[in-house]
C-alpha cells in the first residue's frame, strides 16, 4: 500500500486556486522529487499535505496508509508518520531545541523519553549536520542563521523518524558544504520504508539525495512525471521547455 | 445550616456594625482613633475612579467581616512546601496561616527570635510591640483619609502578620503567609506590615487561597513593607484565589537610603481583582524591581496598578510585566514610572508585555511616565499580541497537540521573566502553576 496517495487535490487560499488536480502517489522507501517555478503551488502542496490553517481543500483527497488525513490536525498527520521541513521555520522563544524535540518525541509515541538516551542522539545528529552541541539547549531557531534553521529541521527529521517526510525547499540559500549535510542527513534515513518527498528549484540537491521519481509541477499541476533523467532535462532546458510542451 | 453560615447571615456587611465591634475590643486607643478617622473618611470619600474597572461591583454590603476560618482546609488549600513546614518537615524562618479571620498558626525559628526578630500576628503585634507597630503603620504613601478603599482598610482591618527584622540581622529562609477562604461570603482584610531594620535582610513568601465557596468572599489585604538604610527584602506573592473571590489590595514597599527591593507577584486567581502593587523610593539610592506575571481565563477580571515612585535622588527602579489571556478574560496593567522633582539622577525601566490566546479574551498595557525632573532616566515599552497562529501550525506538526503547543509558546513567553526570579524552588513552582493553568 502506497505510504501517501495524492487524489486529484484541489486547494484554495482565500478564493484563489492553487492547486487544481494534483495527483501522486508514493510507496514506502521511494524518494520523489517536486521541481518547478516560482509560484506553481509547490508549497502550497506542502502546506496542504502537513494541514495548514489558511489552506482550503477544495476537492481531491489524501490518503496515508490507504485512510484519508484531510480532517486531521497538523498534529495526527504527523502521529500518522507525516513531517515538514518548513522553508521558512518559525523562531520559538524561550523554548528550547532539546526540550522542544522531546515533547514532541513524547507526543508522536506516547511514551515517556529517556533522558540520557535522547541527548546523546540529539547530539551525534547535532554532530552528524555540523552544528554545535550548544544548539541543543538554545531556543528553537531563534538568532540561527537561514542555513542553522534548514540544518535544524534536518536534526527534527532525523530525531522524530517519520514515514513520509517533505522537504520545502531545504536546500535554497545553503551553501554546499550544508547542503552536503542535509543530503548526509536524508540519506542516512533510508531503510527501505522512510519515504521522501523533496520539493525544489533546483537539479542540485538532487546531484546528492538520488530520487527514484521527478515530477514537474507548473500553475497547479503535475505536468511530467519520469525518473531522475527528467532533472537533468530541466537543468538543461529550463522550465519554458515544459510550460511549452504543456 | 452550619454554625458557620449563621455567623456570616448575621452579621454582613462591611458597615459602621463592623467598626462598632472593633471599637469595643480591647486594642489600643490610638488605633481605635485611627480606625474611626479612617471610617469617616470612607463615609465622606467618593468610590474611586479606576478607568478600568468599576469600584461598584465589588459586594462590601453582602460580605461578612470576622468569620473564623478553617485552618486546616487552609493547609490542605496550601503547597506542598508550607504544608511540610507547618508539619515540621521542612525549615523556615517562620509562617503563619490565616484561614478567613482566623491566625492560628505563628511560628519563628528559636535562634531568630533570640537575635531579636518578631514575627506574630498583627492583633498580638499592637499590644505587645505598639511602639513599633504605631511608628510604621501607614506611615508613609498614600493615606487612608484619601482614598475610599485604604480608609476602609484602615477602619475595618484584622488579622495580618507583623514581621520585624533588626539591625544588621540577616533571616536567610523565607517568612511565609498563607492567607486562605474557607467560609462562603467572608471578608477578610489583613494588614501585614513588615519592617526590616537597617542592614538587616528578609524574604517574605505570601500566597493566597482558596476553593469555590458559592458566595463570592472579598479580600482587602494591605502587606506595607518598610525597609530602612542598607536594608534588603525579597518579596514574592503568589495569587490562588477561586475565581468567585473579589479583592482590593495593595503591596506597598518603602525603600529607604541604599535599600533594596525585589517584588516577585504572580496573579493567577480572583474573579474581579484591584490590586496595587508599588514601591516609594524615599532614601538615597534606594532600588526597587518588580516582576510581574499574569495568567488569566475563564470571565477573570483582573486590573493591576504597577509603579515606583522615586522621591530621594540616585534611586533605580525596573519593573517588568507579562501576562497571558484564555478565553473571555479581561486584563489592564497599568505601569507607571514617578519621578518626583525631588529625586535627579533617578532612572527606571518599565517593559509590559501581553500574549492573547483567544479571541474572547482582552488585555490593555498600559504604561506611563510622570517626570518631574530632568536630569533622570526613564524608558518604557508596551507589546499586546495575539499567539501566531501559523507559529501553533510549525509546533503542532511536530506532533504537538494545540494545547501543548499554546502551552509551549507561553511558558517561553513567561521564560525571560521566570528566569529572572530567584531560587529554583520558586521559579519551578511558578512554572507548574502555569502549565497547570494552562493545560486545564
Amino acid at each position: 500500500m502506497p505510504v501517501l496517495e495524492i487524489r486529484d487535490l484541489h486547494t484554495q487560499v482565500g478564493d484563489e486556486p492553487i492547486l487544481k488536480g494534483v495527483s501522486l502517489t508514493i510507496n514506502p522507501g521511494e524518494f520523489h522529487a517536486i521541481m518547478g517555478p516560482n509560484g506553481s503551488g509547490k508549497s502550497t502542496l506542502a502546506y496542504t499535505l502537513m494541514g495548514h490553517p489558511h489552506y482550503e481543500v477544495t476537492a481531491g483527497d489524501v490518503l496515508v496508509d490507504g485512510e484519508s488525513i484531510l480532517e486531521l490536525e497538523p498534529n495526527e498527520r504527523a502521529q500518522k508518520g507525516v513531517f515538514l521541513a518548513f522553508q521558512y521555520p518559525h523562531e520559538i522563544p524561550g523554548v528550547g531545541m532539546s526540550d522542544f524535540l522531546r515533547t514532541a518525541r513524547a507526543s508522536l509515541t506516547g511514551e515517556e523519553v529517556d533522558i540520557l538516551e535522547f541527548h546523546d542522539e540529539l547530539e551525534g545528529r547535532l554532530k552528524q549536520i555540523h552544528m554545535d552541541p550548544s544548539f541543543a539547549t538554545r531556543a528553537l531557531n531563534e538568532g540561527f542563521s537561514g542555513g542553522e534553521k534548514k540544518k535544524a529541521e534536518m536534526v527534527q527529521m532525523a530525531i522524530l523518524k517519520p514515514r513520509i517526510a517533505i522537504l520545502d525547499e531545504t536546500d535554497s540559500g545553503l551553501d554546499v558544504d550544508a547542503l552536503k549535510a542535509v543530503a548526509e542527513v536524508v540519506n542516512s534515513m533510508r531503510d527501505g520504508k522512510f519515504s521522501s518527498l523533496i520539493i525544489t528549484h533546483y537539479k542540485r540537491i538532487l546531484n546528492y539525495v538520488r530520487p527514484d521519481f521527478v515530477h514537474i509541477m507548473v500553475d497547479g499541476r503535475i505536468v511530467r512525471s519520469g525518473g531522475p533523467e527528467l532533472a537533468d532535462q530541466v537543468e538543461e532546458l529550463g522550465y519554458e521547455w515544459v510550460r511549452a510542451e504543456a | 445550616m452550619d454554625s458557620a453560615d449563621q455567623m456570616t447571615l448575621s452579621g454582613a456587611g462591611l458597615n459602621a456594625g463592623a467598626l462598632e465591634r472593633l471599637l469595643q475590643s480591647d486594642e489600643p486607643d490610638w488605633l481605635k482613633e485611627r480606625r474611626r478617622s479612617a471610617w469617616q473618611a470612607f463615609e465622606r470619600l467618593p468610590a474611586p475612579n479606576w478607568r478600568y474597572l468599576d469600584a461598584g461591583r465589588f459586594p462590601l454590603g453582602e460580605v461578612v467581616p470576622f468569620v473564623e476560618g478553617d485552618t486546616a482546609a487552609a493547609l490542605a488549600l496550601a503547597p506542598d512546601e508550607i504544608r511540610a513546614i507547618s508539619e515540621g518537615a521542612r525549615s523556615a524562618a517562620g509562617l503563619v496561616v490565616q484561614a478567613d479571620n482566623t491566625v492560628q498558626v505563628a511560628r519563628l525559628r528559636d535562634d531568630l527570635r533570640e537575635q531579636g526578630v518578631i514575627l506574630t500576628d498583627m492583633a498580638t503585634a499592637v499590644r505587645q510591640h505598639g511602639d513599633l507597630v504605631r511608628r510604621y503603620l501607614f506611615a508613609h504613601g498614600p493615606q487612608p483619609e484619601e482614598h475610599r478603599f485604604l480608609a476602609l482598610h484602615a477602619a475595618l482591618w484584622t488579622g495580618g502578620f507583623f514581621l520585624y527584622v533588626p539591625k544588621n540581622v540577616e533571616v536567610e529562609e523565607p517568612v511565609y503567609f498563607l492567607q486562605a477562604l474557607t467560609r462562603p461570603g467572608a471578608a477578610v482584610l489583613p494588614h501585614n506590615l513588615v519592617v526590616v531594620d537597617q542592614g538587616g535582610s528578609a524574604t517574605v513568601y505570601e500566597e493566597q487561597v482558596s476553593e469555590p465557596l458559592g458566595r463570592q468572599p472579598f479580600s482587602g489585604v494591605y502587606t506595607e513593607m518598610h525597609l530602612e538604610a542598607n536594608a534588603e527584602l525579597q518579596y514574592f506573592l503568589v495569587d490562588r484565589w477561586a475565581h468567585d473571590v473579589t479583592e482590593v489590595s495593595r503591596r506597598h514597599a518603602f525603600v529607604g537610603r541604599d535599600a533594596r527591593f525585589s517584588g516577585v507577584t504572580a496573579f493567577f486567581g480572583g474573579g474581579l481583582l484591584h490590586a496595587d502593587v508599588c514601591a516609594d523610593l524615599i532614601g538615597e539610592g534606594g532600588t526597587s524591581e518588580f516582576l510581574t506575571l499574569i495568567l488569566t481565563n475563564q470571565q477573570q477580571h483582573l486590573d493591576i496598578i504597577n509603579y515606583n515612585r522615586h522621591v530621594a535622588p540616585h534611586t533605580t527602579g525596573e519593573m517588568n510585566t507579562r501576562q497571558v489571556l484564555r478565553d473571555q478574560s479581561r486584563t489592564t496593567y497599568q505601569g507607571l514610572i514617578i519621578i518626583e522633582q525631588s529625586a535627579p539622577h533617578s532612572q527606571d525601566y518599565l517593559q509590559e508585555n501581553a500574549l492573547i490566546l483567544d479571541d474572547g479574551a482582552r488585555a490593555d498595557a498600559i504604561p506611563s511616565l510622570e517626570i518631574l525632573n530632568d536630569e533622570v532616566a526613564a524608558t518604557h515599552g508596551a507589546t499586546v499580541g495575539k499567539v501566531d497562529e501559523t507559529v501553533l501550525f510549525y509546533l503542532m506538526s511536530r506532533g504537538l497537540s494545540r494545547r501543548t503547543a499554546e502551552l509551549l509558546l507561553v511558558e517561553g513567553f513567561f521564560a525571560p521573566l521566570l528566569e529572572r526570579v530567584p531560587g529554583d524552588d520558586t521559579r519551578e513552582r511558578l512554572m507548574g502553576l502555569v502549565s497547570a493553568k494552562v493545560a486545564g
